[in-house]
C-alpha cells in the first residue's frame, strides 16, 4: 500500500517512504525543505553558483532514483542526503579545470576563511545548524580548521598535512580530538537531534 | 587492547566519517569492522552522523525556481514508461504480421487435342485465367483492406497512448498546482503570524521612483518581497536583496521585474538574519553575489 502524507508536517522518514514510492508531492516537500541547505553546502564546496545549481539537480534526481536505498537504521535522512551532496559536489570539483580551481581558490581563498569564521560565528536559520555552529565553537580553531579542509574540500589527512606545512601525526591527532570533541559536544545536550 | 590501538582505530573512523580515507585506509578499517564489536560499529556511524552536520555549517541558499520546476519535469520524463505491453486494451498478437494473402496460380498446361476438344479446352483456360485474374485482384484487395486496417488500429492505438500521456500530464500538472496551492496557504498563514516583521523599501537616487514591500518572518524566516516602479535589471543583471544584521549585508535571494517595474521574490533568508534591522537591494551579476557589489536601489528599515 502506497503511503500517504499527512496534512501535518511530515517527518524526513515518512517522506523518503514517499518517495521511494514514487509520489512527487512528497519529493517536491523534500525538496523545498532541504534545497537550499544542499546548494549553501555544495556552494561551499564548488564555490560556483551555475555549477552547484546543475549539482543540486543531479543530487535530487539520485534521491528520487535511490530513495528505496535509503535505510533509516543507517542513519537520519538528512545526513543520507547531504552525503550524497558531498559526494556529488566533491566529483564535480575534481573535474573541474585545474587552471580555474586556482584561479578559484586564490579568488575565494581570502572570502573561504572569512565565510568559515562567519559561518561559525552566525546563527544559521534552523534550529539544526545554530545547534553545530555552538558545538563547532567547543573545539579549536585548528581542528575545526582541519575538519572543514577535509569535509569541504575532501582532502585526505596527508593533503591536509602539506596544505598547512604540518606533520602527518599532529593532523591526525587534531582531526581525531575534533571531530570526537564535536560528537561529545552534540551528543551531551539534551533534544539536540536534527529534525 | 592498548591505547595505541585504540588511537589507530579511531584514526581510521575519522577518516571514515569525513569520507577522506585512503584506498589503504579504506582496506584496514575493512579489516577492522570485521573484528570488532557492534558497539564499534555503533561508533562509526555516530561519527558519520556528527561529520555530516558539518554541512550546516554553510550558509543555505535558495534556489532558483527553474530549478525545481526543471527537476519536477525531469521526474516526469523519468517515469514515463508507457511500452506497448503495458498499454490497456491492446492485443501484442494482433501487431504480429501475418503471412501474405497472394496466391500464386498453377501454370495451366496446354496439350495438343483433337479440335473440339480444343475449343472447348480454349473457353475453359479463358475462364480459368479470368478467374485466376479475378481472385489475384481480390486477394490484392484484401491484403490492402487488412494493411489499411492495422495502419487504423496502429493510430488509434498512438492516439489512446497520447490520451493517456496527457491525461498524465494533466493529473501531475494539477499535482503541482495543488503542491503550490499548499504553498501559498503556508505563506500566508506564516505571514499572518504575530511575530512577522514588515519593511516599506525605498528607491535611492539609482531609482528613486522605485518602492517595494517586505514581509519578513523571523521564526521561519520566510520572507516575500514586492516591488513596484523597479525598472528591468540590465541584461546579465539581476536584483537581491540584502538583510543588515548588525551592520552586515547577509545575502539573500534573486529576481527580477517586468516591464512595469513590478517584480516579487519569495525568499528564505539567510542565517543570522532574524534579527536584521534593515534591508536593502542592489544590482548584482545575475546569479548573484557573496557581498554586494552593485549599486542599491532600495532600502528601508524593519518595523
Amino acid at each position: 500500500m502506497k503511503p500517504e502524507l499527512k496534512q501535518v508536517e511530515a517527518t524526513d522518514e515518512a517522506l523518503m517512504r514517499c518517495v521511494a514510492a514514487r509520489d512527487e508531492a512528497a519529493f517536491a516537500k523534500l525538496y523545498d525543505r532541504y534545497a537550499a541547505i544542499c546548494l549553501g553546502f555544495m556552494l561551499r564546496i564548488l564555490h560556483n553558483r551555475a555549477e552547484a545549481e546543475d549539482v543540486l539537480q543531479e543530487v535530487y534526481l539520485q534521491i528520487w532514483q535511490q530513495a528505496s536505498n535509503y535505510d533509516i537504521a543507517r542513519g537520519r535522512a538528512i545526513t543520507w542526503i547531504l552525503t550524497i551532496a558531498r559526494s556529488r559536489a566533491l566529483d564535480r570539483l575534481r573535474k573541474i579545470d585545474v587552471r580555474d580551481r586556482t584561479v578559484t581558490a586564490v579568488t575565494h581563498e581570502q572570502s573561504f576563511r572569512v565565510a568559515t569564521t562567519t559561518a561559525i560565528d552566525d546563527c544559521l536559520n534552523l534550529e539544526n545548524a545554530e545547534i553545530v555552529h555552538a558545538a563547532l565553537d567547543g573545539i579549536s580553531e585548528k581542528q575545526r580548521q582541519a575538519l572543514i579542509l577535509a569535509y569541504y574540500e575532501g582532502l585526505t589527512q596527508t593533503q591536509i598535512a602539506e596544505r598547512l606545512g604540518e606533520p602527518l601525526g599532529t593532523i591526525k591527532t587534531r582531526m581525531r580530538n575534533g571531530l570526537l570533541k564535536l560528537h561529545g559536544l552534540l551528543a551531551a545536550k539534551p533534544g539536540n537531534e536534527i529534525n | 587492547m592498548n591505547a595505541t590501538h585504540t588511537e589507530e582505530h579511531d584514526n581510521l573512523f575519522v577518516v571514515a566519517a569525513l569520507g577522506v580515507a585512503t584506498a589503504d585506509e579504506a582496506r584496514q578499517l575493512d579489516a577492522l569492522i570485521t573484528t570488532l564489536d557492534d558497539e564499534y560499529v555503533t561508533r562509526l556511524r555516530e561519527l558519520s552522523d556528527t561529520a555530516g552536520m558539518l554541512a550546516l555549517s554553510a550558509m543555505p541558499v535558495a534556489p532558483k525556481l527553474e530549478t525545481r520546476a526543471r527537476l519536477l519535469a525531469a521526474l516526469n520524463t523519468d517515469q514515463s514508461s508507457l511500452s506497448r505491453d503495458k498499454d490497456e486494451g491492446e492485443d501484442p498478437s494482433e501487431t504480429t504480421a501475418q503471412p501474405s494473402n497472394v496466391y500464386r496460380l498453377p501454370a495451366p498446361k496446354v496439350t495438343a487435342m483433337p479440335g473440339i476438344f480444343i475449343v472447348r479446352r480454349s473457353t475453359f483456360t479463358m475462364g480459368a485465367i479470368a478467374a485466376s485474374v479475378l481472385m489475384i485482384a481480390l486477394a490484392g484487395v484484401a491484403f490492402a483492406m487488412w494493411r489499411r486496417a492495422d495502419a487504423a488500429q496502429a493510430q488509434l492505438a498512438q492516439v489512446q497512448i497520447e490520451a493517456r500521456v496527457n491525461t498524465e500530464r494533466e493529473a501531475n500538472e494539477a499535482r503541482r498546482i495543488a503542491g503550490e496551492l499548499t504553498r501559498e496557504r503556508e505563506t500566508t498563514s506564516a505571514f499572518a503570524a504575530p511575530d512577522s516583521r514588515f519593511a516599506k523599501l525605498k528607491g535611492t537616487a539609482t531609482a528613486p521612483a522605485a518602492q517595494a514591500n517586505l514581509v519578513f518572518n523571523p521564526r521561519t524566516n520566510s520572507a516575500l518581497l514586492y516591488s513596484h516602479a523597479l525598472p528591468p535589471a540590465p541584461e546579465g543583471k539581476a536584483y537581491q536583496i540584502w538583510y543588515i544584521t548588525d551592520g552586515k549585508p547577509l545575502p539573500g535571494g534573486l529576481f527580477t521585474t517586468n516591464n512595469q517595474g513590478d517584480g516579487s521574490l519569495r525568499d528564505i533568508a539567510p542565517s543570522g538574519s532574524d534579527t536584521a534591522s534593515a534591508f536593502a537591494v542592489t544590482i548584482e551579476d545575475a546569479l548573484g553575489a557573496l557581498e554586494p557589489q552593485g549599486e542599491a536601489v532600495l532600502s528601508g528599515f524593519a518595523s
